[in-house]
């Protein structure tokens, strides 16, 4: 059994006497010294998904299905317990996270309170663990004796992640982890995740919009759509030849450095998922679909061990080639 | 595909441009300031911008991308250097500065934050021609229409009596792209305007922009950390570090060949699809 195991997860919001489902029956697993990315755009459940793993979810939203962590079900696990296992065992650098520092502490008193908290150990052990830590993630020893105003917006997402560190967790939920640093900062940043990931002992679970990213830094991919995995497999075979019509257009519309493709948007947003198309979310936005797609296709596992939810697979290597033009994917936007 | 060999006069001409602020004073200040380097100067900042060219402006934060963009409009004022704009030294009295800020215009990174919130669509887009008196009350909702069609809000009219928040992020950057091009201005400086929004909409308003400085010929100063959207718009690359242009030259050249140690390690920073081969990352000198 993998370290986490996530079975059939589903997360639906009330508001306004509305059910919004956010997420709908995903499920994924990660052991140590993996990662794994999930992409999609805004709106599509990553963040809440990753939440729903972490149980940070407001009162409003309703879990079921299993988040099995090192043989626990996160989902009923009494507080207590589940206060235990975070940090300790799972921690989460997000977006903004650098905004989590203490602006009157030092930054290195933070980092010792956090170690203090969960671990019987000394001020001088906590402080040495500490030393090591930001040598880890490239700051200076120094550094931990000042303040977070002092720190550039990269070295506080790097004490972040020093942080998250800290306890030894088995597993990191990094949520656009980089997307508030430009892209010097985000390559130190993502040498340290990966270096940390290649020792072994942690899982790297890794939300982001930037599919380069994951290129680089996941073997597996999760690429989701309205709430659900749409194609999920070896990082590698994905984004070479993708075959959910969703994450061709996902790879058309991304820019990239070298390139040679134009670039093409998925025309239209994600659904409203208090009133999601019936049958197949993506079938309004997408140019393959067909009759078919008025029902939901089920996520199924394909010959090279991808699993994808469409319909249409043995059509889409001959759509690939018109999947190149802009005007497929505009005629679907305009209906 | 540059203007700039073509067309004899530039639009603009940017000539040894500097921006430093005063050292902070007094006991507070001087603790804030404690380690903090001085990089949102400009040092000696010169190019040429040709009519209907886009020229990428690219480098890390803080390097002075922005604080140049600020500076060709007057919004900052340069501590010595020159801009001249269509042959023209940049205005000073505030009446000849607003005829100015008629050909040039800019949008801003977050579409969220730079559209007032209780204006409805049509407002927004046509405020500069009222301004302006270029038409009047009774003509603004032909205007908008027109503006929102040019920006690919189709059918405008639809779009007229919504508020901001009704739009995806993406629609909002067209709605300030319309509120900028209205105007028929000749350069738009345009910083970061794609950043916050989704990757699978970021191509649609790349290309929105090739498109108007084409058909406008409007030149278009295009800010940006990042290299890969700016080899899709960009006819020429200015690569910023420390408020010094460390290299600029074609897009192609640029990303091909970097000659600056700099824009080597900017672009090894960039991360790649391709599997085919394991980027090397440049040494950090962190």
């Amino acid at each position: 059994m993998s370290m986490l195991d996530v079975q059939d997860l589903r997360v639906t919001f009330q508001s306004d006497g509305k059910a919004l489902s956010a997420v709908d029956g995903v499920s994924l697993t990660l052991d140590r010294g993996e990662s794994l990315g999930i992409v999609g755009e805004s709106g599509c459940g990553k963040t809440t998904l990753t939440k729903a793993i972490l149980r940070l979810l407001p009162a409003n939203a309703k879990t079921d299905g299993r988040v099995e962590f090192q043989g626990k079900n996160l989902v009923d696990l009494p507080v207590a317990e589940l206060r235990e296992i975070r940090w300790q065992e799972l921690s989460l650098v997000t977006q903004s996270a650098m905004n989590a520092l203490d602006p009157v502490w030092r930054v290195g008193d933070q980092i010792i309170e956090a170690i203090r908290l969960h671990d019987d150990c000394s001020r001088a052990e906590a402080r040495a663990r500490s030393v090591t830590l930001f040598d880890l993630v490239g700051l200076k020893p120094e550094w931990l004796d000042r303040y977070p105003h002092e720190y550039s917006g990269g070295m506080k997402q790097r004490a972040i992640i020093a942080m998250a560190l800290a306890l030894g967790p088995a597993m990191i939920v990094a949520d656009e982890p980089t997307t508030a640093l430009d892209v010097v900062m985000q390559d130190q940043v993502f040498a340290e995740i990966d270096r940390i990931r290649a020792a072994g002992k942690t899982g790297i679970i890794l939300i982001t919009h930037d599919i380069s990213l994951v290129a680089e830094n996941c073997e597996r991919i999760a690429v989701m759509y309205a709430g659900k995995i749409v194609e999920y497999g070896k990082t590698s075979d994905i984004l070479d030849l993708p075959r959910h019509p969703y994450t061709i257009g996902l790879r058309n519309a991304f820019a990239e450095l070298d390139g040679d493709h134009e670039l093409i948007s998925i025309s239209g947003g994600p659904p409203d998922l208090t009133n999601p198309p019936k049958g197949c979310r993506f079938g309004p936005r997408c140019p393959l679909a067909s009759d078919a797609c008025s029902q939901e296709p089920p996520l199924s596992v394909l010959d090279d061990g991808r699993s994808v939810a469409c319909h249409n697979v043995p059509q889409v290597e001959a759509f690939r080639g018109v999947a190149k033009l802009a005007s497929t994917w505009e005629r679907v936007g305009r209906s | 595909m540059t203007n700039a060999t073509t067309t004899p006069a530039p639009l603009l001409e940017v000539d040894d441009l500097c921006k430093s602020y005063a050292p902070k004073r007094g006991l507070i200040g001087s603790i804030l300031a404690r380690g903090a380097a001085p990089s949102n100067t400009l040092k000696n900042v010169s190019f040429d911008l040709g009519k209907g060219e886009i020229l990428g402006v690219v480098g890390e934060s803080g390097s002075g991308k922005s604080t140049l963009g600020f500076t060709i409009l007057g919004l900052i004022e340069a501590s010595s250097g020159s801009v001249r704009f269509d042959g023209n030294p940049l205005p000073r009295s505030a009446r000849d500065l607003r005829a100015f800020r008629r050909s040039a215009q800019m949008i801003f990174q977050d579409p969220y934050q730079s559209l007032n919130p209780r204006f409805r669509i049509k407002d927004i887009v046509t405020e500069p021609l009222l301004v302006y008196g270029l038409i009047g009350k009774g003509e603004v909702a032909a205007a908008a229409e027109e503006v929102l069609d040019l920006v690919g809000l189709r059918p405008g009219k639809n779009y007229l009596e919504r508020f901001p928040h009704e739009l995806s992020g993406g629609q909002r950057q067209r709605v300030s792209i319309a509120r900028a091009v209205v105007l028929k201005p000749r350069l738009l400086i345009a910083d970061e305007p794609v950043s916050m929004l989704d990757v699978s909409i970021r191509a649609g308003i790349l290309r929105l922009l090739r498109s108007l400085a084409a058909s406008m010929e409007m030149s278009v100063v295009y800010i940006s950390h990042d290299l890969s959207t700016v080899r899709y718009i960009c006819d020429r690359v200015a690569v910023m570090y420390r408020g010094e242009i460390v290299e600029i030259g074609s897009t192609d050249q640029i990303i091909a060949s970097p000659a600056h140690p700099y824009t080597k390690r900017l672009l090894s920073a960039v991360p790649r699809i391709s599997f085919a081969e394991k980027r090397q990352r440049v040494a950090q000198h962190a």
